[in-house]
């Protein structure tokens, strides 16, 4: 354990060393917010907008902020690197597992980053207080717990993914097509209510709305709980499945590399 | 001048048989970048599912601004941001020094080096799916809203490729940050909206400072017969000025460079 805590300090400090890349996200996200909350106070519409008031709609991008710092994390690109490059075959040697290797390298740039995600949103929440409809009942709670759990899913997910380099020389498209994935599937563009009846059927079962869209949900009030219960059973389900993917993977992996110099 | 274009054609050259290095990913790009196209089609018709207009803009209107932006985003991914958005990459690795060593114009070279074609098919495709978005709305563009189009979409790409640049000089500086790319794409995205949607300040910045208004809602408009001879006046006197700026910039940053590695 106090290998990886060791390991979690220095990705501190490695996301204190690259305060500019964090600041270009955060102004990357505030633009995709200012945009987003324009469009739906610019939007005609009679009664709800695919069942959210335009209150609700500003305040779920304001959330989403601040979600996404927390469960973004997303290892796929320093993975794919280390196995191209060949630095992984240092972790080959060394006697920690690579699953937490990663989350602990990882973990360090959201415990930077998210309370910068929170300051931000409430800052934006501070000039337009009378757009939005924020409360910390129990919903708040349960939103959380599932946020916690949409961190797994993502990582799990690009871990894989990364993973996939042992065989693969260019992933790029791969990794275009999951944003596209989480953006519209998994309620990063918009709220996936939006999507029509028979594509939201399937959607409830894919694991992008897992990663996003559910702890909104949940926190906006919109799901029962049969609902609730349902979700969290198909998150963790996911975070079941997509381990055990990992593990194929990494060791099917460790077999089929190859290294050259180092 | 002709010196100039030899070389690029050079450039045109060489990329095409790198791209035919790897037949397979190149093909791939293409029905990406194609279904990214749709997605974002996709996305307009969901939106408008749920609500009548968005700032005075209704279906129809919106479908044909979105062909826009698509058409304009595919022509940036030609040359501009292939090479503005890798430029950080020259300065971190120490690579900008073999640039400086070569007997033509720098700012031409770091601008035009790569050449990107997996966006020609969408390129080629796009006026086609433009008529019919025009036609089906009710809408028959004459010769002289053609012309204006055309000449705001290249008034368009010259401002954000000057726009880009002055942001991309930064690197000189901000050598850690890496990921300004993510920035083009956060500016450029709020183009797919109209400008109309955002009031006071911000419309301002997004037509005069960062002007989106270039992107889709000027060229849009000109082609549904809706904008006057004074958008094409205003966005001359932006693409002038920015390129001016962009140059001193970059003649400014390039008498304070010192090499990064190398």
């Amino acid at each position: 354990m106090r290998k990886y805590i060791i390991l979690t300090r220095l990705a501190i400090q490695n996301a204190l060393a690259y305060r500019g890349p964090m600041v270009v996200w955060l102004l990357c996200n505030i633009l995709a917010l200012v945009t987003m909350i324009a469009v739906w106070n610019s939007a005609t519409a009679t009664g709800l907008i695919a069942g959210y008031t335009k209150n609700e709609l500003t305040s779920y991008y304001v959330a989403s902020l601040f979600l996404q710092w927390l469960t973004g994390w997303y290892p796929f690109y320093w993975i794919r690197t280390e196995i191209r490059d060949g630095s992984v075959a240092n972790m080959l040697t060394k006697p920690m597992s690579f699953y937490w290797r990663v989350f602990a390298g990882e973990s360090g740039w959201h415990i930077v980053s998210t309370p910068i995600g929170v300051l931000t949103s409430v800052i934006v929440a501070l000039f337009i207080p009378n757009h939005l409809v924020f409360s910390f009942g129990l919903n708040f709670w349960i939103a959380i717990l599932a946020s916690l759990l949409s961190i797994f899913v993502v990582f799990t997910t690009s871990l894989c993914m990364g993973l996939l380099a042992f065989w693969l020389t260019n992933l790029n498209t791969l990794d275009s097509t999951f944003w596209a994935a989480k953006i519209f599937l998994g309620g990063q563009g918009i709220p996936i209510s939006f999507l029509p009846l028979p594509l939201l059927y399937v959607v409830k079962l894919l694991p992008f709305r897992y990663m996003f869209s559910f702890p909104l949900e949940v926190y906006f009030n919109k799901l029962s709980s049969g609902e609730i219960m349902f979700g969290f059973g198909i998150q963790i389900l996911w975070i079941v499945l997509l381990t055990l993917l990992y593990k194929v993977l990494w060791t099917k992996g460790r077999r089929a590399y190859t290294s050259f110099g180092n | 001048m002709l010196r100039h274009l030899n070389v690029f054609l050079h450039f045109i050259k060489y990329c095409w048989m790198g791209e035919m290095e790897f037949r397979f990913n190149f093909f791939i790009w293409i029905v990406v970048n194609i279904i990214w196209g749709v997605t974002n089609l996709v996305f307009v018709n969901i939106v408008y599912s749920q609500v009548q207009s968005i700032a005075g803009w209704n279906k129809p209107e919106a479908l044909i601004l979105g062909v826009v932006y698509i058409l304009f985003v595919s022509l940036m991914w030609v040359v501009i941001l292939p090479n503005v958005g890798k430029f950080h990459d020259l300065i971190r690795k120490g690579e900008f020094d073999f640039y400086l060593l070569k007997p033509i114009n720098l700012r031409f070279l770091v601008s035009t080096k790569v050449v990107e074609f997996d966006q020609l098919p969408k390129i080629i495709l796009l006026p086609f799916i433009l008529n019919f978005f025009l036609r089906s709305a009710g809408y028959s563009p004459n010769i002289f809203q053609i012309g204006q189009f055309i000449l705001l979409i290249c008034l368009g790409l010259f401002i954000f490729y000057s726009f880009f640049f002055i942001i991309m000089i930064s690197n000189f500086w901000l050598i850690n940050t890496f990921n300004l790319e993510n920035l083009f794409d956060s500016l450029i995205d709020i183009g797919k909206f109209p400008t109309q949607i955002f009031s006071g300040l911000l419309r301002i910045l997004f037509v005069y400072i960062a002007p989106v208004a270039y992107i889709a809602t000027f060229p849009t408009l000109a082609l549904i017969g809706k904008s006057s001879i004074s958008s094409i006046i205003i966005a001359t006197l932006i693409a002038i000025s920015m390129f001016i700026i962009s140059q001193l910039f970059w003649n400014f940053a390039l008498r304070r460079y010192s090499s990064a590695s190398s």
